[in-house]
């Protein structure tokens, strides 16, 4: 089912090897890459948190103890690693900090996906006046700075999750665009597509069923980089203190928060940050691993 | 001598290509400026909204009137426009009446520009240096360490590494200050020439763009250390100084542009973090405590002048690159 395309390792099947699609070659590739798995057992083991944060959390995230304010570290039995500034479980926190940053990484790429992928194909293979328009829509929201103007977004329109998913995704899909609009100009010239247009298959199926899955290698490596630029704009924007609201815990929002206290609470700046780095790491190496994986030929 | 300049094709062929660009970079100034004033102004809540002590409806008609809020939308923003551009009068800032905009922000560029200028010099000086070092000993443990600090420094948000160095060298080792700028405490000998609190910011936030650099540096050093002319210029018997400094630095240094227009537009809006941990009083905090005030001039303003820095970088890296390396000089295609 899967299109096959030549990868340049994949030598033809001689001596009765046994059959090999591109997607099993990649998987051997990318498990052949030491990074690259530990990149992806970081992002399976922050995607667990996320999902399954009210099974594995010791506290809900917004229990208050009010008798419990700033606590170190081990310093009381069940907390772990302590308590916040109004006397939360730091811990638990944590876990649903990972199920705030997944969901808007993932979101904030599959907007950019939904909106990229068909925008960009658009160009690319109807060309012309369609082309122009898209093209220079894409060229003027590239002059956007883009953190700056989510920043402005969520300024004007208040915080939240939703919102900020929103406000990240505005400019989030326009690399994907660009990419599926090259992709797809380069693809359109293949004989294979011209053969198949010759034998009088539909521009929709020729779109989706011979372009499309050929250009899907880039941009799935396109969004995996996505998604920690998102998760970084998440934290980025909470950060600040104009991202998500309380009381949501957030990474970036309790790092934020945590610059008041850091002279003595030290825990409450450290577990956080590591969470974002580990999180941004994880996905860069899984985004690393995919792109040799897929394309062998890049990395030469 | 008193010749005449003969107007060549790639000369007519650069000056449309600039022509272009500066056309396009006005019309995606207008875009960019439309949209965030009409956006500003799309904000339930005015600056003069009260919810506790109303104003008379006659003062409140007087003040709406002084800030021109009063007139339909499209006036007030070609009223905007004109005065921005023409007087580069950027309004009055709800947050300060009393100064403008323009004055606020001739305050604090300053701070943010110093920052700025030290990250760019460290991230440069470190940068290049790291990636020639690790393109000529590859694999040795300087390489590993260059590429271990390299995926750190892309990867890693530059306020999560700015936290970190608070932790270590402020809170644990108390070495270094915690944050401000310039504070008189933190100077040697009360000059503002060497403040051990520019250490941190500098670093946390040159990190990032180092890392870029060296990662730039290394690949494209390696790249021409295998090109003929190298093997040509170590045939002929060149000394290893002078085939480095003259035949692979100059041509490794081609894509550093490229990387000089990724870096710089992401330092302008990076500042808001760095300011923002350390406690700078510079461009990015204002931008930030404009947001919480709902001050429009100000955020307008702002944006307005990163957005136009950004895109004019955009348009200097390009016109760089064409200018410096004859390859891809437009429009004369094959030999120039």
């Amino acid at each position: 089912m899967t299109a096959r395309v030549a990868t340049g390792l994949d030598l033809a099947p001689t001596n009765g090897e046994r059959h090999r699609t591109l997607w099993q070659d990649a998987a051997r590739r990318f498990l052949r890459n030491r990074l690259a798995v530990i990149g992806l057992a970081i992002v399976l083991l922050f995607l667990f948190l996320a999902v399954f944060a009210d099974l594995v959390a010791p506290f809900p995230y917004d229990k208050v103890y009010f008798d419990r304010v700033l606590r170190f570290p081990f310093e009381l039995p069940g907390h772990p690693l302590g308590t916040d500034e109004v006397g939360r479980d730091y811990l638990s926190r944590l876990i649903y900090g990972a199920r705030t940053s997944m969901t808007v990484g993932v979101a904030v790429q599959m907007v950019a996906f939904l909106i990229g992928v068909p925008l960009g194909s658009l160009a690319g293979y109807v060309g012309g006046r369609t082309d122009f328009i898209i093209s220079r829509f894409i060229d003027t929201m590239t002059a956007f700075p883009g953190l700056m103007f989510s920043i402005l977004i969520i300024s004007v329109w208040g915080g939240g999750i939703t919102k900020v998913i929103f406000a990240l995704s505005i400019t989030s899909w326009i690399g994907i665009a660009r990419l599926t609009r090259g992709q797809i100009l380069s693809l359109r010239e293949k004989e294979y597509v011209e053969a198949a247009r010759c034998t009088g298959v539909s521009q929709n199926r020729i779109i989706l069923r011979h372009l499309l899955p050929n250009a899907l290698t880039p941009i799935l490596v396109s969004i995996s980089f996505g998604i920690p630029a998102a998760i970084f704009g998440e934290a980025g924007l909470s950060f600040l203190g104009i991202g998500i609201n309380d009381p949501i815990p957030s990474w970036g929002k309790m790092v934020g928060v945590s610059n008041a206290y850091v002279r003595v609470y030290w825990h409450l700046a450290l577990f956080p940050t590591i969470a974002v780095a580990l999180a941004m790491l994880g996905f860069s190496f899984v985004g690393d691993g995919l792109r040799d994986a897929l394309a062998p030929k890049m990395i030469e | 001598m008193a010749s005449r300049h003969r107007i060549t094709n790639s000369d007519n062929a650069m000056a449309r290509y600039i022509l272009g660009r500066i056309l396009s970079l006005i019309l995606v100034l207008f875009v960019v400026s439309v949209v965030t004033f009409f956006l500003m102004h799309q904000v339930p809540g005015g600056p003069f909204d009260e919810t506790k002590a109303p104003l008379p409806p006659a003062a409140k008609e007087n003040i709406l009137r002084k800030y021109g809020l009063d007139k339909p939308i499209h006036i007030q923003y070609l009223n905007y426009m004109k005065n921005a551009v023409l007087h580069f009068d950027f309004g009055i800032p709800y947050q300060q009446p009393t100064t403008t905009v323009t004055a606020l922000i001739a305050k604090s560029w300053k701070v943010t520009a110093q920052v700025g200028v030290m990250t760019v010099l460290l991230a440069f000086g470190v940068g290049i240096t790291l990636g020639i070092y690790a393109a000529y000993h590859q694999n040795s443990w300087i390489d590993n360490i260059t590429t271990f600090i390299a995926m750190l420094g892309i990867t890693v948000p530059s306020f999560v590494v700015a936290m970190w160095l608070i932790l270590f060298f402020a809170v644990r080792l108390k070495w270094l200050p915690m944050g401000g700028w310039n504070a008189s405490d933190s100077c040697l000998l009360g000059s503002k020439f060497v403040c051990t609190d520019w250490i941190m910011p500098v670093v946390a936030y040159a990190l990032g763009p180092l890392a870029i650099i060296a990662r730039y540096t290394r690949s494209s050093m390696v790249d021409v250390m295998r090109q003929d002319f190298t093997r040509t210029a170590r045939a002929k018997g060149l000394g290893n100084r002078a085939i480095m400094l003259r035949h692979i630095l100059r041509n490794a240094l081609i894509p550093m542009v490229t990387a000089l227009g990724v870096i710089i537009p992401n330092l302008l809006t990076g500042s808001i973090f760095i300011e923002a941990v350390f406690r700078i009083n510079g461009l990015g905090k204002f931008f930030v405590t404009s947001i919480f005030n709902r001050d429009y001039p100000m955020i307008m303003a702002l944006f307005l002048l990163i957005a136009f820095l950004w895109s004019l970088t955009y348009l200097f890296t390009d016109i760089i690159y064409t200018w410096i390396d004859p390859r891809v000089r437009l429009g004369a295609e094959g030999g120039a």
